[in-house]
């Protein structure tokens, strides 16, 4: 009996031992390091009340909060571990549905409104209203997009005005067009028969594409806010497509580009995506934002063209009188609503936003600084790098950058997608554009009632 | 009071055998508890989860408005079937891709692995090659076979161009059909050739030599003992095929991604109309517009399609299959 006895202890301490072998070590509040110095304001120690060790999780690419940011963060932060995750949306979805949502989520901008109305986010006015360091007049008009209800979700890390028009001027010198002063309004019709004109098709095969494609929600929004009107109703209950003459008139406009082949388009898919399809040749123009600079002037010599003829222009116009650049591309940093550190979180959280790596993002020329004050900062090393920081000082200025309203009861990728797929049926003649618009129309509000259901 | 004593010594009996019993299944128990704990926690939870949301309006975070809204979510899927929506068309791509898929797979794989099995100079080179593909990561076969079918930059086209020049075909867009097809079919080739062949190693040679002695040439042999010798595995092939041809989500949408997707290799992209498939829409739903609740009604409507569909395949299967035995017989039956 008592060999058996003493067999079976054998077995629950070994399994103890191998068991708490297993667990994750972590540091005991005795052996915190509490006498390193703070770099600057942003990354001082959290308070004494917090110095119990924690792990933040943090939803974010590795290249947007580098390896080297959390060590140097958590060598003032011993008790802080700090965990990055990939900000997938799935992932992110699949995570929140589990109960175990990050600490610190990174999205685009146009998604907070959906993340608010799942309530995904916590309310961080007070936090904004007492920081030394983020102050909500410093920041830029951009920022709107994590207020919502007046309740502040976020911000922007960094962004730029993303509807930008940026033309080959060889390809265009090529096909024999005169291009315009710098800063002038072009509309979307100009930059249409341009791409006539550049478009390259060997037999079957497109070669050059005049531009890489219209239609996106950004366009028309856009374009919906030029006409007086917005996308959606006040209340976001209602998508406004088809009863808005100009919106039809627009995509009626796009969908016959890409059906004439003189954009890619749902049958004739780019070989890849707007930047690189500039920079490889396979697209004579694109609509995209100041951040991109940076991606050129990392890959200059990769190119078949080169970045020093790729010319900015603010935003086009439809009516060629106004302009509006509502996209305020850009992604930024919210606090998950389920949160076991807030405060922890939040000195992250500034110390991301107003210390060391937001002055590396502003000197990258990877964005507009989230922080007027922070302008100072952005740079612009070679000749048309600094004319493009010129177009996006110009329309900063002159151009209605507000960001465009997300509706919080459907993705702009939803929009899309339903989108693309009545061009494709446009395209193989299967429906009409009438139909085609009528459809985009019955589907994007019939998401919307979904949501509104789900709500 | 004997019945009682009676009673007593059966009950002592009962324990001292469970007891005996336990010592020597113990460790049975024991070495099988990881399963079964990863069984229950990883399937079987998620499964009765998934259930239970099917039932509910979650969007994957109203969990302060979740609430029970009984047949609801059925009821709409239904209606978007008969409505010729796209959970319509998403059906009916998805039965004619996993027919034509599974037919084409076993005809090639079946063919092949009766070729291979033969005399063949240099079949071990061959094997290697044909089962290669089923090695291969799916997201890195797809940018392979994207590279080469691009419609613009494609190697195949560059080829074509030379034979038959200024021709380009839209292998990824209006032959976008075409294309998912043969994908499935090369990358499940290996597998089942395998399978195929290790069926085929198997059938005692004897039969063949007497048929051959018989005056058979080899197109009857393969019909009349090939075949049927080796039908359980193709019936067990087919049913695995036609419920992963069922089950495909990333293949439609990373290799034929329409324009939404161009270049990049996301999972958030719709596939050209042609290659809307049954679980694209079931993602489209739940992770595009959140509703988790709908997309999971359509994952039980399509769990209860494939066990009625596979009830029905092995119901058949006494029709074409050759099994040595009765499947149904008992042990001591005659």
């Amino acid at each position: 009996m008592k060999a058996k006895l003493l067999q079976a202890l054998t077995v629950l301490v070994l399994l103890t031992l191998v068991l708490s072998g297993c667990a994750t070590p972590t540091p005991t509040p005795a052996s915190v390091d509490t006498t390193s110095e703070p770099a600057d304001a942003t990354s001082e120690p959290v308070d004494a009340t917090s110095a119990k060790p924690i792990t933040l999780v943090v939803a974010a690419w590795e290249e947007e909060f580098t390896n080297e940011q959390i060590a140097a963060y958590t060598a003032l932060n011993p008790t802080i571990t700090i965990e990055r995750i990939d900000p997938d949306q799935t992932k992110l979805a699949a995570l929140v549905a589990a109960g175990t949502a990050p600490d610190i989520i990174r999205a685009s901008g146009s998604d907070v409104p959906l993340f608010v109305q799942r309530g995904w986010l916590m309310d961080l006015s007070s936090y904004f209203n007492n920081s030394t360091v983020l102050k909500v007049d410093d920041l830029v008009p951009a920022n709107s997009y994590f207020v919502y209800n007046d309740v502040r979700y976020g911000m922007l890390k960094d962004w730029s005005p993303d509807s930008a028009f940026i033309i080959n001027k060889r390809m265009a010198e090529k096909a024999g067009i005169q291009l315009p002063p710098l800063n002038s309004i072009i509309t979307y019709k100009q930059a249409g028969e341009w791409a006539k004109l550049m478009t390259v098709w060997d037999g079957s095969r497109l070669v050059t594409a005049g531009s890489e494609g219209f239609g996106s929600d950004v366009d028309v929004q856009n374009v919906a806010r030029e006409s007086g009107g917005d996308l959606y109703s006040e209340d976001f209950s209602q998508a406004i497509i088809k009863d808005n003459p100009v919106v039809v008139e627009y995509l009626t406009w796009a969908a016959n580009m890409a059906k004439d082949g003189y954009t890619f388009g749902p049958l004739n898919p780019s070989p890849d995506w707007g930047v690189p399809d500039l920079q490889s040749g396979a697209a004579a123009s694109i609509v995209m934002g100041y951040w991109c600079n940076a991606e050129y002037a990392g890959s200059a010599d990769e190119g078949v063209e080169k970045p020093s003829d790729f010319v900015m222009y603010p935003a086009l116009s439809w009516g060629g009188e106004k302009v509006f650049n509502t996209s305020a591309g850009g992604a930024g940093w919210m606090i998950s609503a389920t949160t076991q550190h807030p405060d922890e979180a939040w000195k992250l959280f500034e110390y991301y936003m107003a210390g060391q790596p937001a002055i590396d993002r502003a000197t990258s020329g990877w964005g507009v600084p989230s922080l007027k004050s922070q302008f100072v900062y952005m740079e612009a090393p070679t000749e048309w790098q600094q004319q493009w920081l010129d177009t996006v000082n110009w329309e900063l200025e002159n151009v209605d950058t507000t960001a465009r309203r997300i509706n919080p009861y459907f993705s702009t990728q939803t929009f899309n997608n339903i989108w693309y797929t009545q061009v494709e049926q446009y395209i193989n003649g299967e429906i009409s554009i009438e139909e085609a618009i009528s459809n985009l129309d019955t589907e994007v509000n019939k998401a919307i009632d979904d949501g509104i259901a789900q709500k | 009071m004997i019945n009682n004593l009676v009673t007593s010594e059966k009950k002592i009996k009962f324990f001292r055998m469970g007891k005996r019993n336990w010592r020597k299944t113990r460790w049975f128990y024991l070495f099988i508890a990881p399963w079964i704990f990863g069984f229950l926690a990883f399937i079987l939870a998620p499964v009765i989860v998934g259930l239970l949301m099917s039932f509910s309006n979650f969007t994957g975070g109203n969990f302060n408005s979740l609430k029970f809204i009984g047949l609801e979510n059925y009821t709409e899927v239904f209606r978007d079937f008969f409505s010729s929506g796209d959970a319509w068309l998403a059906l009916n791509r998805t039965i004619v891709f996993t027919l034509l898929s599974v037919f084409i797979s076993t005809a090639l794989s079946l063919s092949i692995a009766s070729l291979l099995t033969g005399n063949i100079r240099g079949r071990t080179v061959f094997r290697v090659l044909f089962y290669l593909p089923a090695m291969l990561p799916l997201v890195a076969s797809i940018w392979v076979f994207r590279s080469l079918l691009d419609n613009n930059v494609g190697v195949l086209n560059a080829i074509l161009d030379l034979i038959v020049p200024g021709i380009h075909i839209p292998w990824l867009t209006k032959q976008a059909f075409l294309s998912l097809i043969i994908f499935t079919a090369w990358g499940s080739l290996g597998g089942a050739m395998i399978i195929y062949m290790a069926g085929i190693q198997g059938i005692p040679s004897e039969l063949r030599d007497a048929a051959a002695v018989d005056g058979a040439n080899g197109l009857q042999i393969f019909r009349n003992i090939t075949m049927p010798m080796i039908s359980p595995l193709i019936m067990y092939q087919s049913v695995l095929a036609i419920i992963g041809g069922l089950q495909t989500l990333v293949t439609p949408i990373l290799l034929t991604p329409g324009a939404g997707g161009s270049g990049s290799m996301s999972i958030s992209t719709i596939p050209v109309r042609d290659n809307y498939l049954f679980m694209v829409h079931v993602y489209q739903e739940s992770f595009n517009r959140l509703r988790f609740g709908y997309g999971s009604a359509l994952l039980w409507i399509m769990f209860v399609f494939i066990l009625i569909l596979t009830f029905f395949l092995i119901r058949m299967s006494k029709k074409w299959v050759y099994y040595e035995v009765d499947p149904d017989s008992k042990p001591g039956d005659k």
